[in-house]
C-alpha cells in the first residue's frame, strides 16, 4: 500500500468521473498543513487583502476543528484551474475519498452557470488585489483601508445581479494597476443614464460614487467580486455539498480500494453524513435528496440536473410527498414541558416539512436596490424583500453606505417610514 | 488532466497572523466596550490576582442588511428525520434562565483567556475609583527594596556605566594635574535603599439577608460583587481580611462556603446583623486599626429599618463604607418599584459612608461597583437625601 497520495489516483478518479457523464474542471492538488488550510478557509481563497473578519473566521473555523464540532479535511477554490487543498494530516483513504469529493465540487464549478465568473482565475485576481490592498495600506495608512474595507463589506451580499452599467474599465483586474481607473464626475452623468434601479449596489457605488478616490473604488471592486463568489457560494450550498457527496459515494463504488480503506472510508462518510432526531443537517439532506433522484430516474440525470439547481429549486422541486416519506423527514414543535422544552413531532403533511426546510436552509440576502440618485446627490435604496428589515442594523449598514457613497442615503420601505443614514462624516476630502 | 504539485505558499510566512493580530487588537477594544457586561459574567474566585480567566466577548460583526427576526417566546418549529409517529417526543433540552433554548445559538460569544491583574486594570481605570486614604496602624514595615542607591562596590553585571562616567568627569575636573584615565576609583554600582512604611490593613464585613427567597442568580451576584470590591481592596491595603455574616432576625459569623451556600426561612432584621458586627467589631477590628468596609446583600423588606439606623447614626463615622447592595431591580428614577423601607433609612445617613445600590442582573454589577465606590457617589447621596426631605 503506498504511503502517499499518487497522480494515479487522481487520474484514475476524473477518467471515471469523465465515463459517468460529468467534467470535472482542471484541478491541482495539494497537500497543506491543517493550519493553513483553516487559514485559507477562512479567507475563501489561498490569499485576500487583509482585513481583520478573516481573523475572526480563522478564529472561529480552528474552534471548531479543534473542539471536533466540524473537521475541514479539504477546500476546493473555483479558478483556472481549480485549487484542491487537502489536510496531510489525514489518513490515506480520506485523502483517496476527498479526491473524489473533489471531483463531484469541480464538475460543478465547471457546468453551474452561476460559476462561470469564479472560473476566471480568481485566486490570482485576490493575490494581485492583495498586494495592491497592502501598497494602499503604505500609501494611505492602514486605517483608512481599513475603513473602506469595514464599509465595503458591509454591502458585500448586495451584489445582486452583474452591472447594468457600461462604463466599467476593460482592464482585466490583474493588470488594473498599469490603468488610471476613469472616475466619473458628478457632472459628467446624469441620472437618468444610470441603469436603474440595480441590485448591484456595492458595484454601484464603487462605479458612481462622487467621492471616491481611484484606490478606494478599486477596494470596493474587490469586495465585489468576492461578494460574488460567495454569494454563488451562498446559493449552492446544499447542491454542492450533497452533490459532491453522492459523487464521491457514486465514484468510490467503481473504485479499486483495499479492505482496510473501504473501512476507514466508510467510517469517514458516516462522519460526513452525520444526524440527530431534531435536526436535518443540510449536506446529508442534499446527499440523501440526490440518492432518491438517482434511485428515481437513475445516476445519469443527477448528473445533467445537478448543475441547474440552486438550493431553493433543488428543495422546492426535489421534496415533494414521496421523498419526504422516503427520507423520514418530519417536522416539529416545541413543547412547555417546565424546566424543559420537548421537540414533539407534527402530524403536519409534507408541504409543511418542506417550507420549513426552505426557509430555514435557503440562505438568501435580503433584496436591496438602488432605486435612484436624487438631484442633491442623495442615493435611494429600497428594500425590496418581503420580511421587514432589522431596523438597527440597516441603520448602521446605511451609515457605511453613506462613507462610501460621501452623500445622503435613504433607505426606502413598502411599510413604516424610510430610514436615513446619519450625515457622513466626509473626511477624505482633506486629502489633497 | 488533474495534477497533485507541491503546496507554495502565496507569501513567505503566514498572512493570516496579520489578520488575527488585528482581530485580537480590536476585541481588547471591543472588551473596554463591554467591560459591565464582562464584569457581571467574570467567573468570581476569591483567590488573588495573577490568575488568567476566560471571558465572554460578544463576536464583532459587520453591519449588514438582514430580516428582522421576531422574538420569540416560544422557539419555533424544525424539522427532523428518522422512523416515528405524531406526538414522539424527539428531543428534550432544558430551559435556560431567560426560559428559552440552551445554547448560544448563533455562536455570537467569543471567549478569550485575559490576566486577572490586565482585567482588573480595564475595570478599576473604567471606573475611576478614587485612591483611598488608608488610616495607619502604627505598625511600620520595611518596603519593597528600591534601586536608587550607588555604591563603589558590587558584582559586574549592576555596573551603571552612566554614574561611572559621572564620577569619572567629576574626578577630572578636580583634577590638579589635568586628564585622568578611567580607573576603578570611578566605578559606581547600582544598589538599593529600603524605607519603613507605616502598615495599612482593612477589614471587609461581608453581611448577607438568608432570609428570603435568595436563588441561585442572587448568589451569583452576591458573589461576583463581593468579589471585585475585595479585590479592589486588596490593590490599595497590604492585608485584607474578610468577615463573613449571615442573619435573618437573627446573626451570626460564618465561614466563607456557608456564606455563599447558606438558605434558610423567615423574616428580614438587619439591625440584628448590624449590631452583632459593630459590637464584635469594637474589640476585633477598632477603628484606630483598621480601615473597615461593610457590604450588605439583601432582598428582602426589612421589618425595623429604624433599629438599623439608629444602630449606624453613630457608628458609620467609624467605617470607610457601609454598603447596602439590594438585589432587586433598580427603581427607576421613582416609577416602578418603590425604595425599600430599609434602602430609604439608610439614605438618610451621612453618604459617604453609607451608600445604597441595587442590582437585579449580571450587567448591573458593574454599575453597582461604580455607586458603591465610585466618586461622584456623595452627589447622589446628597440628592436622595435632599429627596427624603
Amino acid at each position: 500500500m503506498e504511503s502517499q497520495l499518487a497522480q494515479d489516483w487522481i487520474e484514475e478518479v476524473w477518467t471515471l468521473a469523465r465515463a459517468s457523464g460529468m467534467d470535472p474542471a482542471e484541478t491541482d492538488f495539494a497537500l497543506v498543513p491543517g493550519e493553513t488550510l483553516w487559514a485559507m478557509a477562512s479567507y475563501g481563497w489561498p490569499h485576500a487583502p487583509a482585513h481583520w473578519t478573516f481573523g475572526r473566521d480563522y478564529w472561529r473555523i480552528r474552534r471548531q476543528n479543534m473542539t471536533g464540532v466540524s473537521r475541514l479535511v479539504e477546500l476546493v477554490v473555483p479558478g483556472d484551474p481549480c485549487l484542491a487543498y487537502i489536510d496531510e494530516a489525514s489518513p490515506l483513504a480520506d485523502q483517496k475519498l476527498v479526491v473524489c469529493h473533489v471531483a463531484g465540487h469541480v464538475d460543478l464549478f465547471r457546468r453551474h452557470p452561476l460559476f462561470q465568473e469564479s472560473l476566471r482565475d480568481m485566486p490570482r485576481t485576490f493575490w494581485s488585489a492583495a498586494e495592491r490592498a497592502s501598497t494602499y495600506a503604505d500609501e494611505h495608512g492602514a486605517e483608512a483601508v481599513e475603513g473602506v474595507m469595514d464599509a465595503a463589506l458591509s454591502l458585500q451580499a448586495q451584489v445582486g445581479e452583474p452591472p447594468a452599467d457600461a462604463a466599467r474599465d476593460d482592464a482585466s483586474p490583474d493588470f488594473r494597476d498599469l490603468f488610471i481607473p476613469k472616475t466619473p464626475g458628478p457632472a459628467r452623468e446624469r441620472p437618468s443614464r444610470w441603469a436603474l434601479p440595480t441590485a448591484d449596489v456595492l458595484g454601484f457605488i464603487a462605479a458612481h460614487a462622487p467621492l471616491l478616490e481611484p484606490w478606494e473604488r478599486d477596494l470596493c471592486e474587490v469586495v465585489r467580486l468576492a461578494g460574488l463568489a460567495r454569494r454563488a457560494t451562498r446559493l449552492t450550498k446544499i447542491v454542492h455539498e450533497g452533490y459532491a457527496s453522492w459523487a464521491h459515494h457514486h465514484l468510490l463504488d467503481a473504485m479499486p480500494l483495499s479492505g482496510q480503506e473501504r473501512i476507514v472510508s466508510a467510517r469517514s462518510r458516516a462522519l460526513i453524513g452525520w444526524e440527530s432526531p431534531a435536526m436535518v443537517n443540510p449536506y446529508d439532506l442534499g446527499y440523501r435528496l440526490f440518492r432518491f433522484m438517482e434511485e428515481q430516474e437513475g445516476a445519469p440525470a443527477v448528473v445533467a440536473s445537478a448543475p441547474t439547481l440552486t438550493d431553493g429549486e433543488f428543495l422546492g422541486r426535489w421534496l415533494t410527498e414521496e421523498s419526504v416519506d422516503a427520507l423520514q423527514l418530519y417536522r416539529y414543535h416545541w413543547v412547555d414541558a417546565g424546566r424543559h422544552w420537548r421537540a414533539t413531532r407534527d402530524g403536519g403533511d409534507w408541504r409543511a416539512v418542506r417550507d420549513e426546510l426552505v426557509d430555514a436552509m435557503v440562505e438568501e440576502p435580503p433584496h436591496v436596490a438602488v432605486e435612484a440618485v436624487e438631484p442633491d446627490y442623495t442615493l435611494v435604496l429600497r428594500w425590496d424583500d418581503p420580511a421587514p428589515p432589522d431596523e438597527p442594523w440597516a441603520k448602521l449598514t446605511l451609515d457605511a453606505t453613506a462613507r462610501l457613497w460621501g452623500g445622503g442615503v435613504r433607505l426606502e420601505r413598502e411599510r413604516g417610514p424610510a430610514l436615513i443614514a446619519d450625515k457622513p462624516v466626509v473626511t477624505r476630502r482633506a486629502h489633497v | 488532466m488533474p495534477r497533485l504539485v507541491p503546496y507554495q505558499p502565496p507569501l513567505p510566512g503566514q498572512p493570516i497572523e496579520r489578520d488575527r493580530a488585528r482581530h485580537e487588537e480590536k476585541l481588547a477594544e471591543a472588551i473596554r466596550e463591554q467591560l459591565p457586561s464582562v464584569v457581571g459574567q467574570t467567573p468570581v474566585l476569591t483567590a488573588p490576582g495573577g490568575r488568567q480567566v476566560v471571558v465572554g466577548v460578544k463576536m464583532l460583526q459587520l453591519p449588514q442588511f438582514r430580516r428582522r427576526r421576531d422574538v420569540r417566546a416560544h422557539p419555533g418549529p424544525g424539522v427532523g428525520t428518522g422512523p416515528g409517529k405524531p406526538g414522539d417526543v424527539v428531543a428534550q433540552v432544558p430551559k435556560t434562565d431567560a426560559g428559552d433554548l440552551a445554547g448560544d445559538a448563533d455562536g455570537s460569544t467569543i471567549e478569550i483567556l485575559i490576566d486577572m491583574d490586565t482585567l482588573q486594570d480595564l475595570v478599576f481605570d473604567d471606573l475611576k475609583l478614587p485612591r483611598l486614604t488608608p488610616t495607619a496602624t502604627g505598625r511600620m514595615e520595611e518596603d519593597a527594596p528600591r534601586w536608587t542607591s550607588r555604591r563603589d562596590r558590587g558584582p559586574a553585571q549592576r555596573l551603571d556605566r552612566t554614574a561611572t562616567m559621572r564620577a569619572h568627569l567629576r574626578r577630572q575636573v578636580m583634577s590638579p594635574s589635568g586628564p585622568v584615565p578611567l580607573s576603578s576609583l570611578d566605578l559606581k554600582y547600582r544598589s538599593w535603599r529600603t524605607r519603613e512604611r507605616p502598615i495599612t490593613q482593612a477589614v471587609v464585613g461581608l453581611i448577607r439577608d438568608i432570609s428570603g427567597s435568595m436563588d441561585r442568580e442572587k448568589v451569583y451576584l452576591t458573589h461576583s460583587l463581593s468579589w471585585w470590591v475585595v479585590s479592589w481592596l486588596r490593590r490599595q491595603y497590604r492585608e485584607v481580611a474578610l468577615d463573613f455574616w449571615v442573619h435573618h432576625t437573627q446573626a451570626w459569623r460564618v465561614d466563607e462556603p456557608t456564606f455563599f451556600a447558606h438558605r434558610s426561612g423567615g423574616g428580614t432584621v438587619a439591625a440584628a446583623a448590624y449590631e452583632a458586627l459593630l459590637e464584635s467589631w469594637e474589640h476585633e477590628f477598632p477603628a484606630s486599626a483598621y480601615n473597615r468596609y461593610v457590604l450588605h446583600f439583601t432582598d428582602g423588606d426589612d421589618a425595623s429599618p429604624d433599629a438599623a439606623f439608629r444602630a449606624l447614626e453613630s457608628a458609620s463615622a467609624n467605617f470607610q463604607l457601609w454598603g447596602l447592595a439590594e438585589l432587586r431591580p433598580p427603581e427607576a428614577g421613582g416609577l416602578g418599584m418603590r425604595a425599600s423601607r430599609l434602602s430609604t433609612a439608610l439614605r438618610a445617613l451621612p453618604s459617604p459612608p453609607v451608600r445604597v445600590a441595587s442590582m437585579a442582573s449580571r450587567d448591573d454589577v458593574y454599575e453597582t461597583l461604580h455607586t458603591l465606590l465610585g466618586e461622584g457617589a456623595e452627589e447622589r447621596g446628597e440628592s436622595a437625601r435632599a429627596r427624603l426631605d
